[in-house]
């Protein structure tokens, strides 16, 4: 349960400038520094294999997408703009992609379906099984909790199924202009309540 | 159809287009101020719900990334002409061409500009006031408290970037640091907070960045915190955070 791989214990003559953030880490990593990209693994590795398992729903995959997805920033550093946006959201957004893309590409929507009747297919809580990031939680679960319950399902549905807005729509029944626009006022929402202004 | 598009951002953030709607979404929004701002600003609101899910990959695969990155060339770095928000846009345009003609040649990127666009014109720090507000601070503190053998690093990640937190309960300290942090005006503070695990805060303590550098170490009272949070506050501080949480972390499980 506890995992000793997330405690860095920093010595005295350790360069502070080492102990940073991933953008920090990113940064060097962008000139070439394995090891800088090692701890920019470290400090996002939960986040990138956690959302791709979730739209993936599957270990195995998740972790063959999660390297790719690491590859693919680690290729694409140097072109990434520190200035001009997140590191951490950068490379969630490759993930999430890349995961959705899989998901789709590969014929296994049938499977999926299958595998999502099991549990309802409405997924109104998208942190419901996860008990170990009680912090992202707290924050998620009190900014979802100023959306309507009808924003709040779309969004889960379109974010954690990988499934379209259109077929969003059609899982609800609903017209897909009504799911496009919940899907925008709850996300509209949530940004506010986040405060995501640059 | 021009006006459909611009409607068409939230679901493009989330990956909720089909191949048709994306890609004629992807053409037009690196030219349009509004939909590339929503998308940056969307695409940190889906960054935040992705870490609702998130799930420790397994040991190995940190030894399978870090073998298979050394094998990779890394691109070219894109040399920016100036600085300037035209800038911006024409830097997203380009990218997005690029990568239009990537997928003409079927290798079709996974890579997503579109998030170049925006987000963070860093905020521009104005003034700096460091405001030593807890007189046990010394220099050589630091030092100490990173050394303490329970010493545990919290990253605290927010748009501006991040911070980390060392904690020590043994010596009942916390020290903060980072090297990209926006500078506040005098008349307010950063404020950290212990996150405790019924979602409820402890104050932690004070501190202020100066010229974006953040050095501070201080005694504090202990608490079986989760994680840490960071507030602006009003000089001197709150008891409660009176604004949004900024930066937000969670604490390492220890063995015990
Ligand atoms: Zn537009």
């Amino acid at each position: 349960m506890a995992d000793v791989r997330h405690i860095r214990r920093r010595r005295p003559d350790d360069d502070l400038e080492a102990v940073d953030s991933p953008a920090s880490a990113l940064r060097r990593a962008a000139k070439g520094d394995e090891a800088a990209f090692g701890e920019f693994y470290d400090m996002t590795q939960r986040r990138i294999f956690g959302v791709v398992l979730r739209v993936v729903r599957d270990r195995s995959l998740a972790e063959e997408i999660t390297q790719e997805v690491y590859v693919e920033i680690w290729r694409l550093a140097p072109r990434f703009d520190q200035q001009r946006g997140s590191a951490v959201s950068w490379a969630t957004t490759v993930a999430h992609r890349r995961a959705v893309d899989r998901v789709r590409s590969e014929q296994s929507r049938r499977d999926r379906e299958d595998r999502q009747h099991v549990t309802p297919v409405v997924v109104p809580d998208p942190v419901g099984d996860v008990v170990t990031d009680q912090l992202d939680n707290t924050r998620v679960h009190s900014a979802l909790a100023t959306l309507s319950e009808s924003q709040r399902e779309a969004v889960s549905l379109a974010y954690f199924s990988g499934y379209t807005y259109r077929e969003v729509a059609a899982v609800l029944e609903l017209p897909e202009g009504t799911v496009k626009t919940r899907i925008r006022d709850g996300l509209i929402r949530l940004r506010d309540h986040f405060g995501v202004t640059p | 159809m021009t006006n459909d598009l611009h409607h068409l951002a939230a679901a493009y953030a989330l990956d909720a287009l089909d191949d048709t709607e994306r890609d004629d979404f992807e053409t037009h929004y690196p030219t349009c101020s509004i939909c590339s701002q929503e998308v940056a600003d969307f695409h940190v609101t889906a960054s935040v719900l992705a870490g609702s899910a998130a799930s420790d990959a397994p040991e190995h695969l940190r030894t399978g990334v870090l073998t298979a990155i050394a094998e990779v060339r890394q691109v070219a770095p894109i040399v920016a002409p100036n600085q300037d928000n035209s800038a911006v846009t024409n830097d997203v345009a380009d990218l997005a061409r690029h990568r239009q003609r990537d997928q003409r040649l079927g290798r079709r990127s996974q890579w997503l500009l579109p998030l170049m666009a925006s987000a963070a014109a860093v905020v521009v720090a104005v003034l700096t006031t460091v405001a030593i507000l807890d007189s046990r601070t010394a220099p050589d503190s630091f030092a100490e408290v990173l050394a303490a053998p329970d010493a545990i690093v919290t990253t605290v990640v927010g748009e501006a970037g991040a911070l980390q937190v060392v904690w020590s309960r043994d010596q009942d300290r916390v020290a903060v640091f980072g090297n990209n942090v926006a500078d506040l005006d005098p008349e307010t503070t950063f404020e950290l907070w212990f996150v405790l695990d019924d979602g409820s805060v402890a104050k932690a303590g004070l501190f202020q960045s100066s010229d974006g550098v953040v050095r501070k170490t201080w005694m504090t009272e202990d608490h079986d915190a989760v994680g840490f949070g960071v507030t602006v506050e009003p000089a001197g501080g709150s008891a409660q955070p009176t604004s949004d949480i900024i930066y937000l972390g969670d604490v390492a499980q220890t063995t015990n």
